[in-house]
């Protein structure tokens, strides 16, 4: 991390040193936030206190790293003076795909870090009282934001509410399908979708945003060039390409578990609704949900089913009174209001592959699923029954192929697998992909 | 004066003929034996000189020497003991040296004279009958062994007086009665798991009367307790036994390796279940240079891999060409051999490595490690099992009822069975071995199941490999259902036995 970088003079220098003093300490924070009710609490310290709690025997050495870091970036201030927020000179033209990696980074004194977090109060650094008296409101945000794909497309994103899809990484059929299909109906409906750098519901989503021709919204936790989990690395290149991430952590530094955690105060300042698909009690978007609740923005969930430990998070945050989502009907709902939505995009499932013209009649018509299925022609009988005995727990194979009337049933199996309507569970059972009532 | 013996030592698994001349001329006494003799062969030295003296011949007090033709081909083994100490009695004069030019001779001796068993009769006594020998002289253990090849004559002999006797002209030893006659008598399977011991997963059971039928490779992936194993040691009493030509091929491969109980023929199926600590020479062969694999042992039979993520990547990966071609080819730096390895192969694996399952309550694999696990078994292995078997816990293990009994599968099994041999009377293919060919021809689906499988194909579900293999299993069960034409739900149900997601429900981190 060069502190002499062109494009990093967007910030100030105070905010640029604390955000890479916070990158040196990542192992530290790592050990001591290992109860992560403590992170928050770190989080709110300023520099000189941060040395002070986490950095041991090395608090002098880091102290001076720390400041040699600032002269540093004081230093490429003076020579090159930008004001913070202003735009550098970009060397592609807008609209064009990125060539390559394009860092910008501006601080909380640039008028887009207000805008971005407007609502929010950034706890000055006038001592941790009252940051951490404040931060049940105020959760301490990052000082200086590493933005990758440029100003232009992040003020765009910003003209509308945004949307946080969150979930687990070990997501099944289910959650990812919906989480696509919320999203994409939610962008086509001109939505900001957001989520996390991560595997299953919040890979899902970034791609059905992009599915639906929209930029996602990443929020990583390590720095923006650090392409881990390494599987995601196709995801990753889109994301350069057509979608705008940022980050806290400055370029090359590796995401921890507390930075993970710690991105999701950032989702949860900028959504005006978090949507939890698919999480256990302690999983990607449970934090998000319940600070998005505490500073007043809505929260929402999927229901899954009652027995699979992928649907506790959700069903908690239900119980806790977390609205219902199970289309992005339903979200447009929760952020414009009942019947407003047709005004705000009039999308919805009818963004979604064979059902144009039928989610704008309403709630009569509209499926409660929210997939990309194509119910093309009508369910047989046959069919019917099949998704019904499914329904009611004969749901494997060897229920199927030994039940009665074998032969009809095999068959409908097949052409129900063939029309995409069901999809494959844990342990061999089917999961059907539309509701029985649509079906019909 | 000179004299000649003849006998076989085995070369992978084929018996090789080897000449033994022993010339016997005045000189200081000595006894060498020449001929690239393996350290068993050399030590035949104090054995047979034992052997000839404690059997009351004269062992000549002169120069002997023993040449092993042909000179280049290593012999290894005690089985040339008996022929040794016979060429050097026709050589002293004991012997007529024309008698013993028209048997071939096979058996270790023992110090006191006795004739003892060794490896490999059943190759030998056919490569004695191709070499037109009169008589095969062995011990009497062997003797039943050998007379099954028909055609030949086989002479028993316990000791080597006896032997002597047999080449003069007179009886040999009375054969113990064999354990069980050589007909195929269908087997007594008193004692045997049986299917009806599985409780519940009809399912699984189901699939593995279809995999047994077909000959389809097949994978059982569930949680631990769910009963793969169990089912897998169950394989073998639905399988039908070997026809007789197969039996004497597999008794063969056995007798060589010394894996035969009895010396008898073997009629079961072998069922070969190593340990996933095995190394590639040990599954393959190659082991001792030229040593046959467990997928050799397992010809005709089973190869169940239990905990198949558990093995070694290598020798993973090194089981394709064996179940592609039903053969594999060993080359070592002094020799290469060809071995026949038409196995069907059974695996079981755990959904995930602490293995709870995919959702399971207390999974506590991270991401890491399932992409891990998965990386293991996916790729061109899982290409080639036709069949996934996922056994999810049972609701009420305890209260499940047997979906069959091992009986009444088996003769499923055989009644499909036959209907697959009609089909290719000169070859006996079973299905899963169908050309692309024989494959258009004969499992062409009706319009329904056509269909289905072009709409699998295009929603990417199969590739075209796939689609073939989908159409041997609907093939397969049409077979079992008696029909003659594959209709579309067969196809349906060979769908979702191949495209059965053996690691759990896909997660698909890797989404992008």
């Amino acid at each position: 991390m060069s502190p002499e970088r062109q494009d990093e003079r967007h910030a100030c220098s105070d905010c640029l040193a604390r955000s890479s003093l916070i990158a040196l300490l990542s192992a530290r924070i790592e050990h001591a936030a290992s109860d992560p009710s403590r992170l928050l609490d770190l989080l709110c310290l300023d520099e000189q206190q941060l040395i002070a709690a986490i950095g041991g025997r090395k608090r002098k050495e880091l102290q001076q790293r720390h400041e040699a870091n600032r002269a540093a970036f004081e230093r490429a201030q003076k020579a090159a003076p930008i004001l913070p927020g202003v735009a550098a000179p970009s060397a592609h033209s807008p609209g064009a795909v990125a060539p390559a990696f394009e860092e910008t980074t501006f601080c909380r004194h640039d008028p887009l870090h207000r805008r971005l977090f407007g609502r929010l109060r950034f706890s000055e650094r006038s001592g941790a009282e009252e940051a951490l008296g404040s931060r049940r409101h105020a959760p301490l945000l990052p000082a200086a934001l590493h933005l990758q794909g440029g100003f232009d497309r992040l003020q765009r994103l910003l003209e509308t509410p945004l949307v946080a899809i969150l979930g687990a990484a070990r997501a099944s059929d289910y959650g990812m399908e919906m989480a696509a299909a919320l999203a994409r109906g939610l962008a086509a409906s001109g939505v900001g979708v957001a989520s996390r750098f991560a595997g299953g519901v919040c890979a899902a989503a970034h791609l059905g945003v992009l599915e639906a021709g929209a930029r996602p919204l990443v929020v990583m936790a390590g720095g923006i060039d650090v392409r881990k989990p390494a599987s995601l690395g196709r995801l990753h290149r889109r994301i350069v390409d057509d979608g705008v991430a940022i980050s806290e952590l400055p370029r090359g530094f590796a995401p921890r578990r507390w930075s993970e955690r710690a991105s999701e105060r950032i989702l949860a300042a900028l959504a005006s609704l978090v949507i939890v698909v698919e999480a256990d009690t302690d999983d990607i978007g449970m934090i998000a949900a319940d600070l998005a609740r505490t500073r007043g923005a809505r929260v929402a969930a999927l229901p899954g089913r009652v027995t699979s430990p992928r649907a506790r998070g959700p069903h908690a945050l239900m119980r806790e009174g977390a609205a219902l989502v199970a289309c992005p009907q339903d979200a447009l709902d929760l952020l414009y209001g009942v019947g407003e939505t047709d005004a705000a995009g009039g999308a919805g499932m009818s963004e979604t592959a064979g059902e144009t013209g039928r989610a704008s009649t309403g709630n009569a018509t509209r499926g409660t699923d929210g997939t990309a299925t194509d119910l093309g022609s009508r369910l047989t009988r046959q069919q019917l029954a099949l998704l019904e005995r499914i329904g009611a727990g004969e749901d494997t194979l060897a229920h199927i192929s030994q039940g009665p009337e074998r032969e009809a049933s095999m068959l409908a199996l097949g052409e129900l697998r063939r029309k995409g309507l069901l999809a494959h569970g844990d342990g061999g059972r089917y999961l059907p992909r539309v509701s029985l009532d649509r079906a019909r | 004066m000179h004299s000649q013996a003849h006998t076989f030592t085995i070369e992978g698994l084929i018996a090789r003929a080897v000449g033994v001349e022993v010339d016997i001329r005045p000189g200081l006494p000595s006894f060498a034996i020449v001929g690239l003799a393996g350290t068993a062969v050399r030590e035949a030295r104090e054995r047979v000189q034992a052997a000839i003296l404690n059997s009351g011949f004269e062992l000549p007090g002169r120069r002997i020497t023993a040449n092993l033709a042909p000179g280049d081909l290593p012999k290894t083994g005690p089985g040339l003991d008996l022929a040794i100490a016979c060429a050097i009695l026709a050589a002293s004069g004991q012997l007529d040296p024309d008698a013993l030019g028209r048997h071939a001779l096979l058996g270790e001796l023992a110090l006191d004279g006795r004739v003892r068993p060794c490896r490999g009769t059943l190759a030998i006594a056919q490569a004695t009958r191709r070499g037109g020998f009169e008589k095969l002289v062995l011990c009497p253990e062997s003797a039943a062994e050998a007379s099954l090849v028909s055609g030949l004559t086989v002479a028993a002999a316990a000791s080597l007086a006896s032997a002597v006797r047999v080449m003069r002209g007179g009886d040999g030893d009375p054969v113990p009665p064999s354990p069980v006659a050589p007909a195929l008598a269908s087997c007594a399977r008193s004692g045997e798991p049986d299917l009806a011991d599985v409780r519940g997963q009809a399912g699984a059971v189901e699939a593995l009367v279809i995999a047994a039928a077909g000959g389809h490779n097949a994978l059982m992936s569930g949680p631990p307790g769910t009963g793969k194993t169990m089912l897998a040691q169950r394989l073998p009493s639905i399988l039908p036994p070997l026809r007789r030509e197969e039996a004497i091929e597999v008794t063969r491969i056995h007798s060589i390796l010394g894996a035969l109980g009895e010396g008898r023929l073997l009629t079961r199926r072998p069922f070969r279940a190593p340990h996933h600590s095995i190394t590639l020479a040990g599954l393959i062969g190659g082991a001792r240079s030229d040593r046959p694999g467990e997928v050799v042992l397992a010809h005709r039979g089973v190869l169940f891999l239990d905990e198949l993520a558990e093995f070694r990547r290598e020798a993973l990966e090194a089981l394709r060409q064996p179940l592609e071609d039903g053969r594999v080819a060993i080359v070592r730096a002094n020799r290469s051999a060809v071995y026949p390895t038409r196995f069907m192969l059974l695996a079981a694996t755990n959904p995930c490595p602490c293995g709870q399952g995919g959702d399971g309550e207390g999974c506590r694999c991270s991401e890491a490690d399932l992409a891990r696990h998965r990386r293991k078994l996916s790729g061109p292995l899982l290409d080639r099992i036709d069949l996934t078997i996922e056994m999810p816990r049972e609701r009420e293990p305890l209260r499940g009822r047997a979906h069959t009994s091992s009986q009444a599968a088996r003769e499923r099994v055989m009644r499909a069975r036959e209907v697959q041999a009609r089909r290719s009377p000169e070859r006996m293919l079973l299905n899963a071995q169908l050309d692309a060919a024989t494959l258009r021809r004969e499992a062409m689906p009706d319009a329904a199941g056509e269909r289905l499988l072009d709409g699998a194909c295009l929603s990417g579900l199969l590739s075209a490999r796939g689609a073939h293999r989908v159409l041997r299993l609907a093939r397969t069960i049409a077979d079992l259902d008696g029909r003659r034409r594959v209709q579309g739900h067969h196809v349906a149900e060979a769908i979702e036995l191949r495209a059965g997601r053996p690691l759990g429900a896909e997660i698909r981190s890797d989404v992008a």
